[in-house]
């Protein structure tokens, strides 16, 4: 390694804190002053949820805009206009990564989240997924309900299929969730690709252990899937399940495991 | 209750897996864990009780279904809920 790459490599850690001490303080501040004002001046509760997910947009935009410039990474979307016209539609979506979720919102002006256990107790973020009206994923009964009323609405709503991040170098596999969702309430979906090189923010890893060169996210938006063939062509809805799971299989995870 | 009560419930159960999720009759015993060996998920579960509530008729309450480990259980809780009046 070069003297100037060990140089950027520190820069790179220090960017980094700084992006997670600005994303922290960032929740807080939406928390605590944001919000609240909103709540003063919206009323009602869905306009109020939709104008925190649009703040939660810009907010994230700004936030990836620090990212890059800072040089602690490196993204780049492909084919970004197609989530313009998404409606009452899932986006699912791998999860190699912890600011998944922050790229694809920073592209989505309008997105319900289904956010897993740990997170509503994280004391940054609770509040901010509780203010958007996250789909808390615990009760199953509840959940396809809570999911359906929102599509209904027209809404767009993120799933990451895995459930979690994914392991690098360990077979992943994709929780039937999502496509239960997808199956049950008949709602196409929108595939998102992310590709990460070198490996970043992953899961077994810290935040400080940066790769050696910039990491460079490349966040590419893949077409829509019709639910419809999947359900005509099963005798039952769990069958139905099962395939469309596997060929979200196919389209999300089996590119990465035959590349490493 | 007797065995052969038992045993019609239990392929019942056994019929009604097949049916909802294409598995193999043959992988399906009283032992046979739902989640680990037949790879079922919370919403398949809630599928199943669906499925069992229109056969015996009865109303089952989901939180005595979340204690259900294996089909064995299945029989069990369904045995149960026919003894009820």
């Amino acid at each position: 390694m070069s003297l100037s790459e060990k140089i950027n490599k520190i820069w790179r850690i220090f960017a980094t804190g700084f992006c997670f001490v600005l994303f922290g303080t960032g929740g807080l501040a939406l928390t605590f002053i944001v919000f609240p004002l909103l709540t003063f001046s919206l009323e009602n509760s869905k306009k109020r949820e939709l104008k925190v997910q649009k703040i939660i947009q810009r907010s994230f935009y700004l936030f990836c805009e620090t990212m890059r410039i800072s040089g602690a990474i490196d993204y780049k979307f492909a084919d970004a206009e197609k989530l313009k016209n998404d409606q009452n539609c899932l986006i699912v979506a791998n999860h190699p990564s912890l600011i998944d979720y922050v790229l694809i919102t920073s592209r989505l002006g309008q997105c319900d989240c289904l956010v897993k256990q740990a997170i509503w107790h994280n004391p940054f973020m609770k509040g901010v997924v509780k203010s958007a009206g996250y789909i808390p994923n615990k009760d199953p009964e509840n959940l396809l309900e809570d999911c359906s009323k929102r599509l209904e609405d027209g809404n767009v709503l993120l799933i990451f299929p895995e459930g979690t991040r994914t392991t690098p170098g360990k077979k992943s596999t994709l929780q039937r969730g999502a496509a239960q969702i997808a199956v049950k309430t008949e709602t196409d979906l929108r595939i998102v690709h992310i590709k990460v090189t070198p490996s970043f923010l992953t899961k077994e890893k810290k935040w400080y252990q940066v790769p050696d060169s910039r990491p460079f996210f490349h966040v590419e938006v893949k077409d829509k899937i019709s639910i419809q063939p999947f359900i005509e062509e099963s005798s039952s809805p769990s069958i139905a399940v099962r395939k469309l799971n596997k060929h979200l299989y196919d389209v999300l995870l089996a590119p990465e495991q035959k590349t490493e | 209750m007797t065995e052969l009560n038992k045993d019609e419930i239990f392929s019942q159960v056994q019929g009604a897996l097949v049916e909802l999720f294409e598995l193999d009759a043959a992988d399906i015993q009283l032992e046979t864990k739902l989640y680990q060996d037949l790879d079922l998920d919370s919403l398949d579960a809630v599928d199943l009780v669906v499925h069992l509530q229109k056969l015996t008729g009865k109303k089952i309450k989901p939180e005595e279904f979340k204690m259900v480990r294996t089909v064995d259980d299945v029989v069990n809780s369904v045995v149960e809920l026919l003894q009820e009046k």
